[in-house]
């Protein structure tokens, strides 16, 4: 019942105010405290408390209180009365009434206020909400009077490297102290000492590399931290910052954010090939390249001046979006689906800002509009995938040099076969098209073609039960009897076009001339251009018997065209007529792939002739087949890319009504939402493109960038971001504890360490906040529990990750190996049961059953089961933080998994190697915990020893089942119990 | 301070609690920490749900006293025919052969129906049944027996028409990946009577997961304790439960008292009140594996109720399924959900086309099923448990024409527009049929019931009002039902 009365008992607060509040506030606080100052409005007075602050800061007072309060209604959700706390233009407005709802500088013309102390019908209505406060009442009041300055939530406004406080400590060690420590002495709390050494060094490797140190690592560190603390762990930071392991660690984060797994996602969650951008990570982290470059490559790196292979393997950053193969699925729908998510991801990465709510309306709380989410949608829109598996790859040989030369013949080809095209196009331009006249039409099953008008000219439309992969038999009669080329356009409905619209595959085109016995002749063509060919083909495959050929699959958006010129001219004579076959191979079981709509025209222009012969069409088909060869012999690995769909198939972006992808509104061209710094487009004659975008996400006038990846680093180390919601910076999210730390390790982050991760990183584990000692009283928990002011130093779980990693490496099993394929460590027999797929768990032989956690196999629909228990996300869409627990199931994987297990016996054969078993166990604990053994915990764990040994000299069948002596099973048990010891667990 | 202000200051302090769990995906987590200090979260607006850190699945009452204490989901995966189960349509036998008329087509995204397909009349005999009248066919003479239980929902729709969104839809609310499913929210909100078992299971036969895979029992933006925890029928029955070989539970009881001293030792010395939770986690694991085992031990059962159910230890059966979950749902677990694929009728191949591996399905599940019912019944069970029966979409009243072509076997694609489900017990209206299809069941005729209000039906069942039920993320109230309105479907419930 605890929670029916909850919810029904109003807070005790909103009772008491709403008995007095009409009265309290119309008529001053008179039985309190005798008021300064009122101030009338047109339905009473509002008393202002002489301890107001002196200047209202509207986002600290004002914003919080419309929030709460007024946005319901008046926000991006819904704008009742046209009003809406947005915007400053959307508030500060004069009504249909006349009546201003906010007059700066005049409360008591402001309608707003008016309605809030409305004696019978207050805003917000009763029904809605509390009614404001007193305080807060007064509080807009003198903000209005003051001029009612709007001024823009803290995170939208660039940062601006602050002050340096001057505390006067010994305890600070640098300027993210300072801040720190000024915080602290507001609230009159005391920092801690250090944590002892070995525990420091424990905290920065884990932290930096995923790793805890070794014995010898320890031993170095103690003894340099004896003579000079500073210099011990600016040392020791260095070493692991260089470490290559740095790089696993810190790709294991971005791996969350990224979605990355090796397979595709949904029923089918077939394999997906795209490790190489888990070793693209690895190294951009190892080789501390800078975040804006790091970003850049991974949102527009096709697009980059001479992309290099590294370049086109960041971009399966978006290509981590899961795509459906499930039989049926409509291709569009799941496209869209995946630009959707590439959308809210960069957001949520980039920006701390949840975009999605924008999806459907304008943002309940932000300053962001619901066109906005569309206009910067179109930077997505126009990428060639299109839910077809993996479409488009490109091969990426492994040697790094041969890679750049494969991917730049790879784009030559395609820069190669447009040039073809592109001929072709300016021929046909020229040339004078005649339509011909449809005698008869055949096609295979129930199906008809019917003569339509699409943009006033006669159109075929195929009609009825057409089957999957059918032929189209026409008998034609050109308007001359001469003729050199076909063409065949391929509209969309009328009034259609950038709309999409279910596309087809020409196979192959036959054409014949027949005459009045019926004789047949084949008339060869010579060449095939088109003006778009959505294929890893060529268009000239139309010309052969195979499935591939002029390919404008799965969905059209503009008219396209096919060109095929004759080898030589056609005379007709006046009996002969002409006869077109249309052969579809292509198409899915759920979607045909025949062709929709087309007409046909023919032209006498005796340049198609010679235009195969030209010599420079010459030189560029062998070169094509140069290229070919070269791609081949160079070979590699194929992945999926992210690259642009050329211009004569673009894809129009529109506005879907309320977030309905299948109810478009007004097309939209692309752009960034205008509360953000300005978009420079470096093409002013075209539209802004993705690397546009890149380079405004990642410019130094983004307020966003630097602050949330600042934020995203310090929470990794502390357990808490500065601002406590990494994914939402906007005015719902926390507040910053530390705005100015944040500011200045932003600032310091962009122009003294040119985005360099590993410098800032430096400037932190090398801070006395960071290496304070997380020891705390109840009392200490009570005054700030979530360590927010960081009067102590972190203490976390480790992460799913480093909890398998730090056994593995204790044990001494780890695997040193980096880079590559993805490894299938022992997994329990059956986890893998999934719907029509044929894909198998085969257990890696060698050391790849010791890889780093991060180098696992990640399915989708069945991630490695340790590791979702231990919280990591299905990586199915981006995940800004991981939610910690703590539940029984985790006990199960540290005592019970075969891993752990294997960890605990090899260990357990280290104690017994040793001298005797309590240097055995005290060694092995300092090994593991960083700390020196308490005599007591060595007392307790030689007595455990001691007990197991009995147990297993009693039933020798359990020794032998556990390890090969009763003394190493004894071992295995203490090993075990120090493994998942609470300190070892955490760091 | 005076009064007012004093007021005030409660009131924005109150306001930031509030506000970190609004905002903070952590919020969960962290309020288990906040309350195993001593702290007490206030309550107003959206259900706050406080627990201690040490017992996240902690017995809470519902908002209201609820009909259902538990939850049995069966779902038939891959979506069974409602035309060759439970809605009869004499008019489509008579149709049957014939071209569906191009009005039904106008508008339709079909899976794999191309053009023009045929309609396809049942494909079993009906006959009704119990003094209900309750249609039912000869594929499943068991069940027949206990339709007066029942209540059948014949106007069920949904709006996805492929298999894994459909799924997602039908369990969590959404279509996409990324919501809690209908067991962690109820788990969430109801925590679980026996803690030494995970609160919320999930038991596959068939041979595969679902098409969605486990997202259909992910716990979303819940904390991952609210996730369903999967049994199996070969090995550990969760995973890692049992002791490595050779480790006793003497041994294993040794061992961890040991860890438990040095873990106290080491949260006097540090003083983090996760470490205590932490004592208390090792120590249900350690309950669990006795009490898991014990439960999944079919062995337990007497030979009647073995006959009764079909079941064959130690294989993996929906049938042994059905048991297991009674056994489950007498040892106090809150929702336990079953996935049996199968379902998918395409006529694509023998295994699942209605002349062929649909009868095969229909023996598999007709017996347990009935049983379940049955024994539940016996038990005095039935009254407080909610057994839900239902696939993720319908099929059509036309044959599949897949690529434009007569098949050689008969099948239906999928129907968002119509299927039929049935629940029984936990306060749901016996022996009655709500809602009805158009008269060759393609569409809802009269009652349509969406998935939105499906759930809220089952949340009003359990006590909660589907509206006030609700989980705070990035700035938004999130609901199982989602934004679009969705109805208690008052006609279902007694």
């Amino acid at each position: 019942m605890r929670n029916t009365l909850s919810m029904t008992l109003p807070h005790p607060s909103r009772v008491l105010l709403s008995l007095i509040a009409s009265s309290l506030v119309i008529a001053g606080l008179s039985h309190c405290k005798k008021p300064d100052a009122t101030m009338t409005v047109r339905t009473g007075e509002i008393a202002i408390p002489d301890d107001l602050p002196k200047t209202i800061d509207f986002n600290k007072h004002i914003r919080p209180v419309l929030n709460a309060n007024c946005t319901a209604c008046h926000g991006g959700v819904k704008a009742a009365g046209g009003l809406s706390f947005l915007f400053r233009e959307e508030s500060i407005v004069q009504g249909d009434s006349g009546n201003w709802a906010i007059k700066p500088g005049h409360p008591e013309e402001s309608e707003m206020l008016a309605r809030i102390i409305h004696s019978d019908d207050p805003m917000p209505p009763s029904d809605h909400g509390e009614m404001l406060s007193p305080r807060e009442v007064a509080m807009i009041a003198k903000w209005i009077e003051q001029g009612a300055e709007w001024i823009e939530h803290w995170a939208y406004v660039p940062p601006v490297k602050p002050e340096v406080p001057n505390t006067s400590s010994d305890w600070a060690n640098s300027p993210v102290d300072q801040f720190v420590l000024a915080r602290l002495d507001e609230r009159e709390m005391t920092p801690n000492p250090p944590a002892a050494p070995s525990l420091i060094l424990r905290r920065m490797s884990l932290d930096l590399i995923g790793l805890p140190p070794t014995l010898e690592e320890r031993n170095t560190f103690i003894h340099a931290y004896q003579s000079d603390p500073e210099k011990a762990v600016s040392d020791a930071a260095d070493r692991l910052l260089e470490s290559p392991h740095f790089g696993e660690r810190w790709t294991s984060m971005w791996m969350d954010l990224s979605r990355y797994a090796d397979t595709m996602g949904y029923e089918k969650d077939s394999h997906r090939n795209v490790w190489p951008y888990r070793d693209y990570l690895i190294k951009s982290f190892n080789d501390d390249k800078p975040y804006d470059q790091f970003l850049t490559e991974q949102l527009a790196g096709d697009l980059l001046p001479n992309a290099s292979a590294e370049d086109l393997v960041a971009t399966i950053f978006h290509r981590n979006t899961q795509t459906n193969n499930e039989g049926g699925t409509d291709d569009e729908e799941f496209r869209i689906a995946a630009v959707i998510d590439r959308v809210n991801t960069t957001w949520s990465v980039a920006q701390g800002t949840s975009f999605g709510c924008v999806q459907c309306h304008s943002h309940p709380y932000d300053p962001i509009r619901h066109e906005e989410y569309f206009t910067f949608m179109a930077f997505f829109n126009n990428t060639a995938d299109d839910d077809d598996y993996d479409y488009p790859h490109v091969l990426i040989p492994t040697n790094e040099k041969a890679a750049d030369e494969s991917v730049h013949l790879q784009q030559e080809l395609i820069a190669l076969r447009d040039e073809l095209d592109f001929s072709a196009r300016g021929l046909a331009t020229d040339s004078n098209w005649l339509p011909v006249d449809v005698i008869d039409t055949s096609v295979t099953g129930d199906g008809k073609l019917v003569e339509h008008e699409i943009n006033n000219e006669s159109t075929l439309v195929a009609e009825g039960t057409i089957p999957t992969r059918s032929q189209f038999v026409l008998n034609l009669q050109p308007q001359e009897n001469q003729l050199t080329a076909l063409r065949i356009t391929a509209p969309l409905p009328n009034g259609m076009e950038g709309k999409a619209h279910v596309g087809f595959v020409i196979s192959n085109l036959v054409l014949e001339k027949v005459d009045a016995k019926g004789t047949v002749d084949t008339v060869p063509f010579s060449m095939a251009a088109s003006t778009f060919n959505r294929s890893d083909g060529d268009v000239s495959e139309v010309l052969a018997d195979t499935p591939q050929g002029w390919n404008v699959y799965p969905y059209q958006f503009q008219t396209q065209d096919l060109y095929l010129a004759l080898t030589t001219p056609l005379q007709l004579a006046d009996d002969e007529i002409l006869r077109a076959t249309l052969v579809h191979k292509r198409g899915t079981e759920r979607s045909d792939a025949n062709t929709k709509r087309f007409r046909i025209k023919t032209t006498s222009d005796e340049r198609w002739t010679n235009a195969p012969e030209e010599e420079s069409r010459i030189a560029i088909d062998s070169k094509i087949q140069e290229h070919k060869a070269r791609i081949k012999e160079l070979g590699g690995t194929k992945i999926p890319v992210t690259v642009e769909r050329p211009a004569s198939a673009q894809r129009g972006t529109h506005v879907f009504v309320k977030g309905n992808w299948m109810t478009l509104g007004e097309e939209v061209a692309p752009g960034v939402p205008g509360v953000m710094n300005e978009l420079k487009v470096a093409n002013e004659n075209q539209q802004a493109t993705r690397l546009d975008m890149a380079k405004w996400m990642t410019s130094r006038n983004n307020p966003l960038t630097a602050r949330v990846m600042v934020n995203r680093l310090w929470h990794e180390l502390f357990g808490r971001g500065i601002v406590a919601t990494l994914g939402d910076f906007g005015t719902q999210g926390e507040m910053p504890t530390h705005p100015e730390l944040l500011d200045w390790l932003s600032v310091r982050f962009m122009d003294d360490h040119q985005w360099h991760i590993k410098p800032l990183l430096k400037d932190i584990v090398t801070s006395a906040t960071y290496q304070q000692s997380a020891v705390a009283s109840k009392e200490d928990h009570l005054a700030d529990h979530y360590n927010e002011w960081l009067a102590r130093g972190p203490r976390n779980r480790l992460t799913a990750e480093m909890i398998r990693d730090q056994a593995l490496s204790l044990a001494g099993l780890l695997s040193e190996k980096t880079f590559g394929p993805s490894v299938m460590p022992p997994q329990p027999d059956g986890v893998w049961q999934t719907v029509y797929s044929g894909a198998q768990w085969k257990t890696s032989t060698g050391e790849d059953r010791y890889r780093r956690a991060l180098y696992t196999y990640w399915r989708r629909t069945s991630p490695y089961p340790s590791m979702i228990t231990f919280d990591a996300p299905s990586r199915e869409f981006c995940v800004t933080e991981r939610t910690p627990t703590n539940t029984p199931l985790h006990a199960l994987i540290t005592l019970n998994d075969p891993v752990y297990l294997e960890a605990s016996q090899t260990i357990g054969r280290n104690i017994i190697a040793s001298e005797n078993i309590e240097s055995g166990i005290n060694e092995i604990y300092q090994r593991i915990t960083g700390e020196e053994a308490p005599t007591s915990s060595i007392t307790e764990l030689t007595n455990l020893y001691e007990d197991a040994l009995k147990d297993f000299k009693a039933s020798p069948q359990d020794s032998k089942k556990l390890s090969e002596t009763p003394e190493l099973a004894a071992a295995t048990i203490v090993a075990s119990v120090i493994l998942n010891l609470d300190q070892v667990i955490t760091k | 301070m005076n009064l007012l202000q004093q007021l005030e200051h409660d009131r924005l302090q109150h306001a930031t609690r509030r506000h970190f769990l609004q905002t903070c995906a952590t919020g969960m987590g962290s309020m288990f920490l906040a309350s195993a200090a001593g702290r007490a979260f206030g309550a107003h607006g959206p259900l706050d749900i406080n627990r201690p850190s040490a017992e996240p699945l902690k017995t809470l009452a519902p908002q209201f006293p609820g009909k259902a204490k538990r939850v049995i989901f069966l779902h038939m995966a891959g979506a069974p025919s409602q035309h060759e189960l439970f809605d009869y349509k004499p008019e489509l036998a008579k149709l049957d052969g014939q071209d569906c008329p191009q009005e039904y087509l106008e508008g339709k995204r079909f899976a794999f129906i191309t053009g023009v397909p045929k309609l396809l009349g049942p494909q079993f005999k009906f006959a009704q049944h119990g003094e209900s009248g309750a249609w039912v066919s000869d594929r499943l003479p068991h069940f027949q027996s206990m339709v007066d239980d029942v209540c059948f929902v014949k106007s069920m729709k949904t709006d996805q028409f492929n298999h894994a969104p459909a799924q997602l839809l039908f369990h969590t609310g959404q279509p996409r990946i990324g919501k809690p499913s209908l067991g962690s929210w109820v788990t969430y909100g109801l925590g679980t009577e026996n803690q030494n078992l995970p609160g919320f299971m999930v038991l596959v036969s068939g041979g595969k997961v679902p098409s969605a895979g486990k997202s259909v029992w992910g716990s979303g933006f819940l904390p991952s304790v609210y996730q369903g925890v999967q049994c199996r029928s070969k090995g550990d029955p969760i995973l890692y439960l049992s002791n490595p070989e050779g480790v006793s539970r003497h041994m294993r009881r040794r061992a961890l008292d040991s860890l438990n001293k040095l873990n106290q030792q080491n949260y006097e010395e540090v003083g983090d009140p996760e470490t205590m939770t932490r004592i208390s986690q090792y120590e249900m694991a350690f309950r669990m594996q006795m009490s898991a085992s014990d439960v999944m031990d079919l062995s337990q059962e007497p030979k009647h109720i073995h006959e009764m159910y079909g079941t064959q230890p130690g294989k993996e059966s929906f049938a042994n399924n059905c048991l297991l979950a009674r056994r489950l749902a007498e040892n106090g677990v809150r929702f336990i959900q079953l996935f049996h694929w199968g379902w998918d009728s395409h006529g694509a191949g023998a295994n699942e086309a209605l002349n062929k591996g649909f009868s095969d399905r229909c023996n598999e599940v007709d017996k347990p099923m009935t049983a379940l019912l049955k024994d539940l019944k016996q038990r005095g069970m039935l009254d407080d448990t909610l057994v839900v029966w239902g696939g993720e979409f319908g099929r059509t009243p036309m044959r599949e024409n897949r690529g434009g072509k007569e098949m050689a076997l008969v099948g239906r694609d999928h129907n968002p527009g119509c299927f039929t489900t049935w629940m029984a017990g936990g306060g749901v209206k016996a022996g009655t049929t709500y809602g009805e299809s158009d008269p060759i069941g393609y569409e809802v005729a009269k009652n349509p019931v969406e998935i939105r209000d499906f759930h809220a039906t089952m949340l009003h069942q359990l006590g909660f009002d589907h509206k006030r039920f609700s989980y705070p993320v990035q700035g938004l109230d999130q609901k199982l039902t989602g934004v679009k309105p969705a109805k208690v479907v008052k006609g279902i419930i007694a």
